[in-house]
């Protein structure tokens, strides 16, 4: 079974009147790459900045590698590399300079490594070029060059492709996978482009107005991104069985509100409601619905701070028609 | 796995950016010009021809404490303060130093930095003065060596002030400009009192500026009768236990600023 390498309980933060966030928790598993997702302002910078210990929680417990000590929390964090935000330079120091800085700090003892990792962003041709002369990407690049600098077990990155080039964007995801797939390091990237992560992530956080709103895998993610049929009766909780049973659906699922989605047979609408009435099972709802991934992170988050009700009824899109008592 | 980031590393690498920094030089050079200028500007005032090593120290020791206190303001400012603006760091913290590794390292940096700057900003013209005119008759040199190993214990407490004051504000822009005030505004105050009472050495070493200033008194000249002729030499001599109580009180200041600097930035979240 995998390792919990950073388990967060209850997280909260208030800053003077403003609760930024609201009791966070959730747990990242070895060898994930969790996307944290939400909006802009939605708190993914201030969870990563109580990870790395730069803000002081108001409560809440952060257990990273199995330590919540002050003394254990700072030994994890050494085993860790972080990119906050855009990535802290010395602007009058090269790229070189600024990461033998770094590796001063560090106490690595291989000056090697400053070029390898140079090399592997894309950096190496920099020379004495001073970081203020950088565009964004390449302070981006560097940002992760530093991050690269020790060989972490877990890398904890935010937003790493803003102000990247779609090629660098496509580089920097690559590099990602082989560094999760090959060296086995277990990251955490936010960034509020959801379809941007669909492609890195195995697991996702959904946050909102500091609140973790949605923990899914890869997998769920997928599935509710693919149509369905969403079905409500006046027997919800015998249309499973009777759907299996008559039609040998199984690819069901069942909502907390006691609403069915049926991922089969996604042409026969006809058929299934002949079927629920031949049960005696009579449709409230029968829909059939999808949402891409932008429609989804719109559902989840809302727009512009919009809330998720109001996301609903905008974005999902509609395709079946709605049976109500449809004979 | 990679061992916990130690002091000495924290150190290693804000020396090697200290010493990459401009500013750094610029601060040295313009120390150095004031303190230089300031003891020229007072020879000339008082017409004096006879500028030798002991009269040089004598005509800058006025300005020295307020120089002194700015230019360890400086260089405090932007060992600590520049790092705390333009987030650097928070790489030392997020690769796992504790904060008082992070407080008291950059206290050691500037420290360092302070003291070295001082040290030759007050001992290299001296020098060059002595080689060209000789050191003089109106202050031994054993006296001036005592006075200049006391100047140790206010500079490493003006250097915990402005760590603490730099840890606790954030913005080193802000550091220097109350920094500024303040060392004035003491330099102020010292100077009206004296002209109307007789300040106890206890009290004025409980301030940064007027603590300097208690070892650089020596402004009470009188004549000597050497080798069959009157020359000026400097009566103002520190007793024991005058050393004794303005070592104390540094001390104690120091550890207080060190340990509420440190308290305060505990706390702190940074952005």
């Amino acid at each position: 079974m995998n390792e919990i390498l950073i388990n967060v309980q209850g997280l909260c933060k208030q800053f003077k009147k403003s609760r930024v966030l609201k009791d966070v928790s959730f747990t990242v598993k070895e060898g994930m790459i969790c996307g944290l997702v939400g909006p802009n302002g939605a708190g993914k910078t201030t969870i990563m900045k109580a990870l790395g210990g730069l803000i002081i929680p108001t409560s809440g417990k952060i257990e990273l590698f199995g330590e919540s000590s002050e003394k254990g929390l700072a030994h994890s964090r050494s085993r860790m590399s972080f990119m906050i935000e855009v990535p802290y330079a010395k602007q009058s120091m090269t790229a070189r300079e600024n990461l033998e800085k770094l590796r001063l700090q560090k106490g690595l003892p291989d000056k090697n490594r400053i070029d390898e990792v140079l090399e592997l962003v894309g950096l190496a041709d920099t020379g004495k070029k001073h970081v203020k002369n950088f565009s964004l990407g390449m302070k981006q690049r560097l940002g992760i060059a530093g991050a690269l600098l020790t060989k972490p077990e877990l890398m904890v990155l935010d937003e790493p492709v803003n102000g990247l080039d779609p090629e660098g964007i496509v580089e920097i995801r690559e590099m990602l996978l082989k560094l999760n797939r090959e060296e086995h390091i277990t990251i955490i990237i936010s960034s509020h482009i959801l379809s941007e992560l669909s492609l890195l992530c195995s697991d996702y956080l959904f946050i909102r107005h500091g609140e973790l709103i949605e923990s899914l895998s890869a997998e769920q993610l997928k599935r509710q991104c693919h149509e369905y049929y969403h079905i409500r009766t006046d027997k919800d909780s015998l249309v499973p069985a009777v759907l299996k049973n008559t039609l040998g659906i199984e690819d069901i699922e069942v909502e907390k509100d006691g609403s069915v989605r049926v991922y089969e047979r996604i042409d026969e609408l006809r058929l299934i409601s002949r079927t629920l009435y031949e049960n005696d099972i009579t449709p409230v709802e029968l829909h059939l619905k999808d949402a891409d991934l932008e429609q989804y992170y719109m559902n989840m988050v809302g727009e512009d701070g919009q809330d998720s009700e109001e996301g609903d009824k905008n974005d999902k899109s509609d395709k079946g028609t709605a049976v109500q008592n449809a004979s | 796995m990679r061992k916990v980031t130690k002091m000495i590393n924290l150190i290693k690498a804000q020396q090697y950016r200290t010493r990459r920094d401009i500013a750094t030089y610029i601060a040295i050079m313009v120390g150095l010009l004031i303190f230089s200028m300031t003891a020229l500007l007072s020879m000339s005032d008082e017409g004096s021809s006879n500028a030798d090593a002991g009269h040089f120290f004598l005509m800058s020791a006025g300005g020295f404490a307020v120089t002194s206190s700015l230019i360890i303001l400086t260089l405090t400012g932007m060992i600590s303060g520049s790092d705390m603006l333009d987030k650097t760091m928070n790489f030392e913290i997020l690769d796992g130093a504790k904060r008082s590794k992070v407080f008291f390292s950059r206290f050691l940096v500037s420290l360092c930095w302070g003291l070295s700057v001082m040290y030759a900003v007050v001992i290299i013209p001296m020098i060059v003065t002595g080689i060209i005119k000789g050191w003089g008759n109106i202050i031994s040199v054993g006296q001036f060596a005592q006075r200049m190993a006391l100047l140790l214990f206010p500079f490493v407490r003006i250097t915990a002030l402005y760590t603490a004051m730099t840890f606790t504000i954030g913005d080193f822009r802000a550091v220097f400009a109350i920094g500024y005030i303040l060392s004035e505004t003491e330099l102020l105050v010292e100077f009206v009192f004296l002209e109307i009472v007789k300040v106890p050495v206890y009290v004025r070493s409980l301030f940064s500026v007027p603590a300097v200033n208690v070892l650089l008194d020596v402004n009470n000249i009188g004549f000597d009768y050497v080798n069959s002729e009157d020359i000026q030499v400097v009566k103002n001599t520190l007793s024991a236990s005058e050393c004794a109580i303005c070592v104390g009180i540094n001390i104690v200041m120091t550890v207080l600023m060190l340990a509420l600097g440190l308290k305060v930035f505990k706390k702190k979240d940074l952005k």
